[in-house]
């Protein structure tokens, strides 16, 4: 069954099924029905620039020895009739093509595959559905797969062809070097073809990689060319035709063409590399009458050759190297001879613009750049046209020994030396060089007489020389892996290996530390950090509204100040004042000054009648505000940042004597970051003036367009908490909320809601989008994923966050903090680091406490405080409780500052909301995978960041001391020093991170947690009969429902007496 | 001519449309698949050229014509004539190796269609010379060709781990793959093209301003040639050397230099 042609042609590339529709057209001419492999001969048979014919041509030796034109001829005869004797069919539009057609396609294609050089390619497209139909047949493919098909060969046979020799040479096929003439024409590859017994050992030799005609002369060939097109004025549109060769190899190309273009001139027939025009070209040299100081005879010369020079006729001056027209200040009357030089040569330039040409060489750029500041008017007169020439071409033979592949051929000593005779200038480079001598003057018989050498014969040479001496490369490879150096061998590895050592000496981490031990603590330090967090962000939210429930008076007065504060001005009000004010430029500062002035004090009569109204609100009231508004949860912040401006009406007084606006924001920040961090002074003041720095740098360029008002930080070291408040506050201070702060906690392990589905980098970027204006915390940047790290990479550079799609976020207005927990990047991480060790209480154990209702027990020394002893109040539970909020708020109206202390509480445990490590060991596996790379990165990181500011380790064990010896205080205070106290660590953990957690003074706190609890020892008093024996131990009351459980608060708000 | 190329060369632009162009062009023994892992990393932020070099072994032999692949500059007129056929009038270069030599080249004859070069293991000349070390005398260097010549496979399976450097046995694979598909004599035949180049003298005709990143440790080139590049190119020039050892680290250290590549990039 025939194929319909367009099914065929889908197997065919583009060439083959044009030669398809040939042969289609054939057979529709003729009147057959079917379109067979007959057809597609005489198609391409009849094509112009036809493979086929060139094929058969390249066959002919094996044929009778008619000439090619002849034989072909035959062939068409022979075709032709055959065509004749094809039954002609019905005539339709597009004869189908025939079943045996059919099949040489497919016989292609399946060869197609098979080749080597194609096979990983359809390698990668087995998955695709048919191969078949992936592979296109290429049209050499196609005629060998058609010279097969019996019917064909049979044509050929009786043309006097063998259709093999047709195929082989178009397997073999070298097609393109016909187009360069006889003297590059070479026998196919790989066919070992000498035969030293044949013509007195002078046949041609050949092994199979000796193929390298265009190597060795094509390499000079090619410069040759391309100065004779620069000499043509063809190259490059440029208009200057005066070629300067420049490159450490300039020389020999300069006189490899004078040598070429001599001889071609002397043979009268050009060479094929040369345009044919060159012809009318000659070469005089005058380099070398420069150096003898008879350069203004030869010149005299040129000026009289170039006068009798017919019009056509191009006489090229070859200088030689610049060199030597700057090496000529030994004596003044060089240095006139060699300017009188330059003067002539001009001149005769301008003279003869059509006849005359330049032509020399530099060695390298600086010549020609020292030559023209020596000689400026050369520029413009003489028009070099700049030729690089990168191809070393060894022209002294001492300077290239002779190579050792040579002496393997010792049969053949007499040949190389017989064709080095050949030629004299012919250098001693390599082997190859003579042979490829030899080829040219042995020409088209010694080609056509090829014959295999025996193979083994030569290999064996080969393989002698390759053992004796093995190949540098093997060497090498054992020399790498002893890591020794033989310096006879490889002078370059001791030299690597010195600069290697250089490297080490450099301050570079990674040859520091052996790669073992810094995995394991690595992998520790994940392990850590993922225990301290326990609450997903629902439950914190949630936890939030609860706390807000519980009903205490202070923060509510703050949300509903907050609360108006939203209503009445616009949201991030004092942000945009601070943005504005830094922004603006000095000119409008005046004025702007002024307004701020004036809705600054308005917010402080607005923050003073608040303070005044707001005590009697509801907690259904404010009920509202929280589930929607979920970030008012800084309530206490909002009243910080009323007084944050009021501050800041005192700074901007001052500052407008002072015209120094950078202060400005230095003061604000500074004081607002110091109040919320005490303990990290140091770090807050670096903080605060590299903010004051950027916004300077801002405020100083004079177009506000194109600068970056991105700040980058990079937070390292422990103590958490008060990076997270840098955060905090930074935003609170700057944008007036915490709407505009960015949380992102990159460390895999840690679960947040927010995460799911998203990758961190669209996570951040998402957020970026949203709010252009922001403070971005992003935690354990170390651990950052290679997403993240290039964005952020490309983010610190270009101020632009590009989303994992590639879309990019503007950051020009956002701030970046990022965190790392170790000291340095390149630091084993934590675990040598004393505080985490030595310490009772460390951050991870601090921030990973529970918040378990706190319990009082009261026991004898004599009793067992076991639960069937010890009674449990349900009442007093309740009571207790009340009794406590009195109290809080009680010291609310004492101490003014309290309910911000208390309010803080709110914050605690927000960043310590990582998962429970799940897999320690495969986190150490991925972490492993990815560290090396993740260090370096960190490094470049955080060369970039405006600042990198370091963080203190947070003391515990004093604040534990204190706290315990306050509470003691208190106890003895009011119970007396006949009983004991006993706190369990629990309970001071949970202390601790109260304290750590809030940004009040440490002392203060400890003191009112005391005054508290001495309340609750005052009941205790009443309640229990105490006697000296008795113990009183603080407990934390873990077996409570955990619907009863208050989170968020550590202090002993519900307690338990029993 | 210019689609003919496209095709011959296996040219493929990848990546985000309205990005600048970014030309990834691979290494003697290599063909662009040595870019992939480096690729995810650019492909949102450039639209990326690959091509293989015509000796690659993902290229129709018959398309390397030993007459016409004599010297580099015949390397050279393939790129351009890519980056005309595909219309590029601007754009970021990165060259390993022997690209690292075409782009130079390139740069010289095309000043303004380079907006940076960024050489890896970039070596202007492999030979030594007088006042010059290059790596290699001429005398190692015939002893590798008679290697090749004798045993190619046995050679690549020599040459690759080495030039791999680092114990990466993926990257060897790799590397030995896309090696041993060139055709011997046409991989024999371009290492003596690269091994007699020498482009000392032009360096200072480079204007475009350039990055070199080197490895600490590298058989091919020396860390003494990165020093001598900077000292000799024409335009801005920054070192970055990788703490890592061998001549392929976007085989054996993708992440790592696609990091500093970015960089590179960027800075301006």
């Amino acid at each position: 069954m025939p194929t319909p042609v367009s099914i065929a042609r889908q197997c065919l590339t583009a060439e083959a099924a044009n030669a398809l529709d040939e042969a289609v057209a054939v057979a529709r001419r003729r009147g057959h029905g079917q379109t067979t492999s007959l057809h597609v001969v005489s198609a391409l048979l009849s094509l112009p620039s036809s493979v086929l014919r060139e094929a058969c041509a390249r066959a002919r030796g094996s044929g009778p020895p008619y000439p090619t034109r002849l034989q072909l001829k035959a062939l068409e005869l022979c075709l032709s009739v055959s065509l004749d004797r094809v039954p002609s069919g019905q005539p339709t539009e597009d004869p189908p093509v025939s079943n045996s057609l059919m099949a040489a396609i497919k016989r292609s294609q399946a060869s197609q595959k098979r080749q080597p050089e194609n096979f990983h390619l359809y390698h990668q497209l087995m998955g695709q559905s048919s191969i078949n139909n992936v592979i296109k047949v290429e049209l050499k493919q196609l005629i060998i797969s058609i010279l097969d098909d019996p019917v064909v060969s049979r044509v050929f046979g009786e043309a006097g062809f063998r259709s093999s020799e047709i195929k082989l040479a178009f397997l073999r096929p070298f097609p393109h070097l016909f187009r360069y003439g006889a003297r590059q024409r070479v026998p196919p590859l790989f066919f070992c073809s000498a035969d030293p017994d044949r013509g007195g050992g002078l046949d041609r030799i050949k092994f199979p990689f000796s193929v390298m005609p265009g190597f060795l002369h094509g390499g000079a060939d090619a410069n040759c060319h391309r100065i004779g097109e620069v000499l043509l004025g063809r190259s490059g549109g440029s208009t200057s035709n005066n070629p300067l060769l420049i490159g450490a190899c300039s020389h020999g190309a300069l006189r490899e063409f004078v040598q070429v273009l001599g001889k071609s001139n002397g043979d009268d027939k050009h060479d094929a590399v040369l345009p044919q025009e060159l012809s009318r070209f000659t070469v005089i040299d005058i380099e070398s009458s420069i150096s003898e100081g008879t350069v203004h005879e030869r010149l005299d010369e040129v000026a009289s050759t170039v006068a009798s020079k017919l019009s056509g006729e191009v006489l090229v001056v070859s200088i030689g190297d610049l060199k030597a027209f700057l090496h000529a200040e030994s004596a003044s009357s060089e240095i006139n001879s060699v300017s009188r030089t330059v003067e002539r040569l001009t001149t005769l330039l301008v003279a003869h613009r059509e006849s005359l040409r330049l032509m020399g060489f530099a060695a390298s750029n600086d010549a020609y750049s020292d030559f023209v500041g020596k000689f400026p008017a050369v520029e413009k007169e003489w028009k070099f046209q700049l030729l690089p020439i990168t191809t070393l071409r060894p022209s002294r033979a001492e300077s290239s020994p002779r190579s050792s592949l040579m002496e393997s051929f010792v049969p053949f000593a007499g040949f190389f030396s017989s064709s080095a005779d050949y030629n004299g200038e012919v250098s001693t480079a390599s082997p190859f060089q003579y042979l490829a001598k030899y080829n040219l003057c042995s020409g088209k018989k010694s080609e056509r007489e090829a014959i295999p050498i025996p193979k083994s014969a030569l290999t064996t040479s080969i393989a002698d020389q390759y053992q004796c001496s093995l190949p540098p490369w093997l060497q090498l490879t054992e020399l790498c892996s002893n890591a020794e150096v033989k310096d006879d061998m490889v002078p370059t590895s001791t030299t690597v290996m010195d600069l290697q050592n250089e490297q080490g000496d450099k301050p570079q981490p990674a040859n520091q530390n052996p790669p073992v031990p810094v995995w394991n603590t690595y992998g520790m330090d994940f392990q850590a950090k993922t225990a301290t967090g326990f609450l997903t962000a629902e439950e914190r939210s949630k936890m939030i509204d609860d706390r807000r429930v519980n009903g205490e008076r202070c923060k509510s007065v703050n949300l509903s100040m907050s609360g108006d504060m939203q209503k009445d001005s616009p949201p991030g009000f004092s942000a945009g004042l601070l943005q504005m004010a830094s922004s603006l430029k000095p000119s409008a500062k005046e004025s702007f000054l002024t307004k701020l002035l004036e809705k600054s004090s308005k917010s402080e009569d607005r923050d003073s009648g608040f303070l005044r109204s707001g005590s009697n609100l509801s907690t259904e009231d404010i009920a509202s505000p929280v589930s929607t508004a979920s970030t008012n949860t800084n309530v206490g912040q909002r009243a910080r940042t009323v007084l944050e401006i009021q501050k800041l009406d005192c700074t901007i007084e001052t500052r407008r004597s002072h015209p120094h606006i950078c202060g400005l924001d230095f003061k604000a920040i500074y004081k607002a970051l110091s109040e919320k961090v005490r303990r990290q002074q140091e770090a807050v003041s670096l903080i605060s003036e590299t903010m004051a720095r950027s916004k300077a740098r801002k405020l100083e360029a004079p177009c506000s367009m194109g600068t970056r008002g991105d700040v980058w930080f990079t937070l390292l070291g422990p103590d958490r908490m008060a990076k997270w408040k840098v955060a905090v506050s930074l935003c609170e201070v700057l944008y007036g909320n915490r709407e505009h702060l960015i949380h992102v906690d990159l460390n895999p392990q840690s679960d947040h809601l927010y995460h799911r589905g998203k990758t961190p980098v669209d996570l951040i970027a998402g957020e970026l989008s949203k709010k252009p204006l922001c403070v971005v915390f992003l935690e354990n940047v170390d651990c950052a994923d290679e997403q993240v790290q290039s964005s952020l990479l490309q983010a610190i550079l270009t101020g632009k966050f590009s989303d994992s799609r590639g879309r990019e976020i503007g950051i020009h207005q956002a701030i970046f903090l990022a965190t790392l927990t170790s000291v340095k990047p390149d630091q084993d991480l934590h675990s040598d680091e004393p505080f985490r060790t030595t310490g009772r209480f460390s951050e991870e154990r601090v921030l990973r406490a529970k918040e378990w209702p706190m319990q009082i027990q009261v026991c004898q020394a004599n009793d067992e405080p076991s639960g069937s002893s010890s009674m449990n109040m349900n009442k007093r539970k309740l009571a207790g409780s009340d009794v406590h909020k009195a109290s809080r708020e009680n010291l609310e109206v004492h101490k003014k500052h309290l309910h911000r202390k208390s309010s803080r509480h709110l914050d605690l445990n927000l960043p310590a909301e990582n998962a429970e490590p799940r897999d320690y060991d495969e986190c150490g596996m991925e972490c492993d995978a990815i560290f090396d790379n993740s260090k370096a990165w960190l490094l470049d990181f955080m060369d970039r960041t405006d600042a990198n500011v370091m963080f203190k380790p947070y003391d515990f064990d004093t604040l534990a001391q204190k706290i315990s010896k306050d509470i003691r205080d208190a106890f003895h205070q009011t119970i007396g020093l006949k009983c004991t106290i006993e706190i369990e660590a629990k309970v001071m953990e949970q202390l601790l991170s109260t304290i750590y957690g809030s940004d009040g003074d440490e002392e203060e706190l400890t003191k009112s947690t005391a005054q508290l609890l001495s309340r609750d020892f005052a009941q205790i008093r009443q309640q229990c009969q105490l006697t000296d024996s008795s113990t009183v131990r603080l407990l934390a009351c873990e077996d409570v429902p955990v619907e009863d459980i208050v989170p968020g608060n550590c202090l002993p708000c519900r307690v338990y007496v029993s | 001519m210019g689609n003919t190329i496209l095709e011959a060369l296996n040219v493929r632009v990848v990546g985000t449309s309205q990005r600048p162009f970014l030309v990834l062009a691979h290494g003697f023994g290599t063909d662009q698949s040595a870019w992939q892992r480096i690729l995810p990393f650019f492909t949102p932020h450039y639209q990326v050229v690959l091509y293989d070099l015509v000796c690659a072994g993902s290229v129709n032999p018959d398309y390397f014509d030993f007459g016409r692949y004599t010297t580099l500059d015949a390397y050279v007129d393939d790129l351009l004539t890519i980056l005309d056929a595909l219309r590029i009038d601007r754009c970021a270069y990165v060259g390993h190796s022997v690209s690292a030599m075409i782009g130079i080249l390139a740069a010289i004859r095309r000043p303004d269609l380079f907006s940076k070069l960024i050489l890896i293991g970039a070596s202007p000349r492999f030979l030594n010379d007088k006042d010059y070390h290059g790596g290699f005398e001429q005398g190692e260097i015939e002893k590798v060709f008679t290697a090749m010549e004798a045993n190619y496979e046995a050679w690549v399976n020599g040459f690759a781990p080495l030039a791999v450097g680092a114990d990466v046995p993926a990257a060897v694979r790799e590397f030995s793959r896309t090696l041993f598909n060139m055709r011997p004599d046409i991989s024999l035949f371009v290492s003596r093209t690269v091994f007699h180049s020498d482009l000392r003298g032009l360096l200072g005709l480079v204007r475009v301003p350039c990055c070199i990143i080197q490895t600490a440790k590298d058989v091919s080139v020396p860390a003494s040639v990165a020093a001598y590049l900077k000292s000799h190119l024409g335009g801005r020039t920054t070192v970055e050397i990788l703490n890592i050892e061998g001549h392929l680290p976007h085989l054996s250290a993708p992440a790592l230099l696609a990091r500093v590549l970015q960089r590179a990039l960027l800075s301006r």
